[in-house]
C-alpha cells in the first residue's frame, strides 16, 4: 500500500526534492512527485478532465523542465502539497511592523502608548489582517485555484523562516526580525504566523503543515545548519543558492518537513 | 401696501422653491452659514447614515480626519469589520445626542475605562458596551478592552484638537441607559452581548429639550477641545429598526425624525457657528421626488444618497451635479419585502441587528 503525494512548489520545492533524494526508504510506503514552477507559474494552469494542464507556454516550459511533463494525472495521487510558494513569516513581519496587540511583550513595557508609533490593535484584529496578506500569498491562491478541481487531500507547508544567519549580516534584510527580536515578540509572533496560516489554508480548503521545530532558531527564524548549501530549484540537480542566500532551506530542513508531511498524512489519506 | 412677504426671496415661497424648482439640485436649499473647502479638516459622527457624508466627503477630495485609520497593510475588508474608517474615531455608529455627549464628557474628564461596561459575549468573549460592535470577534480579557478603550480616546481627543468642522448626524431618541454608570448605550444589552437587566437597563426616549440640551452640551464640549470649532447638524432619514416605545414603529419613527428635527433647528437657530444639513427632508418630503428608499422601505437607495451627497457638496462648491436628469425610481415594492441583508451599499449599522428578533 504506497501513499502517492504529489508535492508543488516554488524554489522551496528544491528542499523537499533534496531530502526527498537524500534518505530513500526513510518513508516506506510513500512516494513523492515533485512539479515544480518558478514565480506564479503554477497558477497559470487549469484542471481539466482531472489533469493539472499548464495553460501559459510559460507554465508549459516549467512543466517540462521541473517534473510536470505535459501535465499531471491527479487521478494518480492520493493528496497534493504545496511547498513554499510564499506562506511564510515574511507576512507577519509586515504585520508586526505596522501594528501591536495586547499580550506582546513590547506592548507592556511600552511607557507612553498614545505616542506608539505603529497602531495599536486588537489581537483578533491583527490576526484577521495576517490571514488576509496570507490569502495573497501564492500558496493559498494556488490551494484556492486547485480546491476548485478536485477533492484530494491538500496541504501546504511553511516556507521556511530567513535564516539565523541574517541577523549578522548587514544588508541582511532582516531589519524587522531584529526589531522583533529585541522587543521580545518573537515568540508571539512566531505563534501568530502559524495560527494565520492554518485558518487561511483552511479557508483554503487545505492543511498547514507548519515549520518543524527542530529547524527554529529564536522563534522566527531558522537555524543556519538547516540553510546552508541550499540548492535551487533547477532542471539540474545539486545547482546551489546563491553565496549570502538566507531564505532557502536544505535536504535536511525538507527531510524534516517531509516527516511532518508523511505525519499528517498517513491518518488522513487512504493509500493505494 | 407693503408687508413682510413683498420681498421675500423665490426660496420662500412653495410655488418657486418647491413645485416650480429643479428638484433634482433644490437650488437655495441649502445656503451653508460656513464654507468646508479642501483643506477645512472636518471629523464625522453620528448614527449609520453618517458613514455616507464621510465617504462623499473623502471622494471630493475633504480632508476627513481619521484618528484611528486601519494601519496600513491590513486589507479593505478587514478594517471595514472591525471599523475602521467608518468616521474620524473608531467609536462606531453613535444614535443619539446624548450619546455622542458623553463620550465627550468621558475623553475630556480622562477617568479610567469603567469595566462595568464591558459585556460579555454569548461566546464568552468581550466587547465595549459603548462600541460593542467594533471587535468582531470580541476579547480576551477585561483588560484588553479598557486598554483598547483608553486608546481610541486618546486618539479621538487628538482628532478633535485638530477639527475645524465637526459632522453630527442625530439618528434616534430612543436609547437604554445604564442605570449604573448613567451611560446611554448604542445597542441595547442582550442583542449582542451583555444581559438585559431591567432593573438596570432604563429605556430611555429622549424629548426636544434634552436633545437641544445635549446638543448645545456637544457644542461646548466640542469647543474645549478646539476654539471655534464649528458644528453641521443632520437627521438620518432612515426610519427606526424596532421601537421599545410602545408605538407602531410607523409613528415612533415620525415622532423620533420630529424631535431630532426640531431640536436641531433650535439648537442652529441659537448657535451661530451651527448649520443644519436637510438630510431627512432631501429623502422623506415627498416634494423631493422618490422614493428614496430601498424596497425594505427603511435603508435609503443608492440613488437616494448620492443625491443628498451631491446636493451637500455642491453647496459647499466641492463638486457640482453630473447626473444628466433624476434617476429612474427603484421599482415597487413586491409582497415579500427585501430584507435588510440584501441592502447593496452595506453600511455598518448596529440596529438593524434588532431585524432578527422581529417576529
Amino acid at each position: 500500500m504506497t501513499l502517492r503525494l504529489l508535492v508543488l512548489g516554488n524554489s522551496h520545492l528544491a528542499a523537499l526534492s533534496d531530502g526527498w533524494r537524500a534518505h530513500p526508504g526513510r518513508w516506506p510506503g510513500l512516494s513523492v512527485r515533485l512539479v515544480g514552477a518558478h514565480d506564479d507559474l503554477l497558477l497559470q494552469t487549469r484542471i481539466e478532465g482531472g489533469h493539472l494542464i499548464p495553460a501559459t507556454a510559460a507554465a508549459a516550459e516549467a512543466f517540462r523542465r521541473l517534473g510536470g511533463g505535459e501535465g499531471v494525472d491527479l487521478a494518480e495521487h492520493d493528496a497534493i502539497a504545496i511547498a513554499g510558494c510564499l506562506v511564510g513569516l515574511t507576512s507577519a513581519e509586515a504585520i508586526w511592523a505596522a501594528m501591536r496587540w495586547p499580550g506582546l511583550p513590547s506592548l507592556e513595557r511600552e511607557a507612553d502608548l498614545a505616542t506608539m508609533a505603529p497602531v495599536l490593535v486588537s489581537l483578533p484584529a491583527a490576526r484577521a489582517a495576517l490571514v488576509a496578506r496570507l490569502s495573497q500569498r501564492l500558496g493559498i491562491r494556488l490551494a484556492r485555484h486547485l480546491r476548485a478541481g478536485t477533492d484530494l487531500p491538500l496541504w501546504i507547508t511553511s516556507q521556511p523562516r530567513t535564516s539565523a544567519a541574517a541577523l549578522s549580516r548587514p544588508g541582511g534584510g532582516a531589519r524587522i526580525l531584529t526589531a522583533v527580536q529585541r522587543a521580545g515578540d518573537a515568540p508571539a509572533l512566531s505563534a501568530l504566523f502559524d495560527e494565520a496560516a492554518h485558518l487561511a489554508a483552511a479557508a483554503a480548503g487545505a492543511g498547514f503543515v507548519p515549520q518543524p521545530a527542530a529547524t527554529i532558531a529564536r522563534h522566527i527564524l531558522t537555524a543556519p545548519r538547516f540553510m546552508l548549501g541550499a540548492n535551487r530549484l533547477a532542471q539540474r540537480p545539486d545547482l546551489p543558492q546563491p553565496p549570502g542566500d538566507v531564505m532557502h532551506a536544505n535536504g535536511a530542513w525538507g527531510a524534516l518537513m517531509l516527516d511532518a508531511l508523511a505525519d499528517r498524512l498517513r491518518p488522513a489519506v487512504p493509500a493505494h | 401696501m407693503s408687508h413682510p412677504y413683498a420681498d421675500l426671496p423665490p426660496r420662500a415661497f412653495w410655488k418657486t422653491a418647491v413645485a416650480g424648482a429643479d428638484r433634482r439640485r433644490f437650488p437655495g436649499l441649502v445656503a451653508p452659514r460656513f464654507a468646508i473647502g479642501p483643506a477645512t479638516r472636518v471629523a464625522t459622527a453620528g448614527s449609520c447614515f453618517a458613514q455616507h457624508i464621510a465617504r462623499a466627503l473623502r471622494a471630493a477630495g475633504c480632508h476627513v480626519l481619521d484618528g484611528e485609520p486601519a494601519p496600513a497593510v491590513m486589507a479593505a475588508d478587514v478594517a471595514a469589520r472591525w471599523g475602521y474608517g467608518l468616521y474620524s474615531g473608531r467609536y462606531g455608529n453613535i444614535y443619539t445626542a446624548r450619546q455622542m455627549r458623553q463620550l465627550l464628557e468621558e475623553i475630556a474628564q480622562g477617568a479610567d475605562p469603567d469595566p462595568r461596561l464591558v459585556w460579555e459575549r454569548p461566546d464568552g468573549r468581550l466587547v465595549d458596551a459603548l462600541r460593542p460592535t467594533v471587535e468582531p470577534e470580541g476579547l480576551g480579557s477585561v483588560d484588553e478592552v479598557l486598554l483598547l478603550r483608553a486608546w481610541h480616546r486618546e486618539r479621538v481627543a487628538q482628532v478633535l484638537r485638530r477639527t475645524d468642522v465637526f459632522i453630527f448626524t442625530l439618528g434616534l431618541t430612543e436609547a437604554w441607559e445604564d442605570a449604573q454608570t448613567g451611560r446611554v448605550l448604542p445597542l441595547c444589552p442582550g442583542v449582542v452581548a451583555g444581559t438585559f437587566d431591567p432593573a438596570r437597563h432604563l429605556f430611555r426616549n429622549f424629548r426636544t429639550s434634552e436633545v437641544l440640551a445635549d446638543l448645545h452640551a456637544i457644542h461646548a464640549a466640542l469647543g474645549r477641545f478646539r476654539a471655534g470649532m464649528r458644528m453641521i447638524v443632520t437627521v438620518s432619514p432612515v426610519p427606526l429598526t424596532a421601537t421599545a416605545s410602545g408605538q407602531h414603529v410607523l409613528t415612533a419613527t415620525a415622532w423620533s425624525k420630529a424631535v431630532l428635527r426640531a431640536a436641531a433647528g433650535e439648537f442652529v437657530a441659537d448657535v451661530a457657528g451651527a448649520d443644519y444639513f436637510p438630510s431627512l427632508e432631501l429623502v422623506t418630503q415627498p416634494a423631493s421626488g422618490g422614493p428614496w428608499f430601498d424596497a425594505n422601505l427603511r435603508t435609503v437607495s443608492r440613488q437616494g444618497v448620492e443625491r443628498v451627497m451631491d446636493i451637500f457638496l455642491a453647496a459647499h462648491g466641492l463638486s457640482r451635479l453630473v447626473a444628466p436628469e433624476c434617476p429612474d425610481p427603484p421599482p415597487p415594492a413586491s409582497d415579500s419585502p427585501a430584507t435588510d441583508a440584501q441592502d447593496g451599499d452595506a453600511l455598518v449599522c448596529e440596529d438593524l441587528l434588532l431585524q432578527a428578533f422581529s417576529r
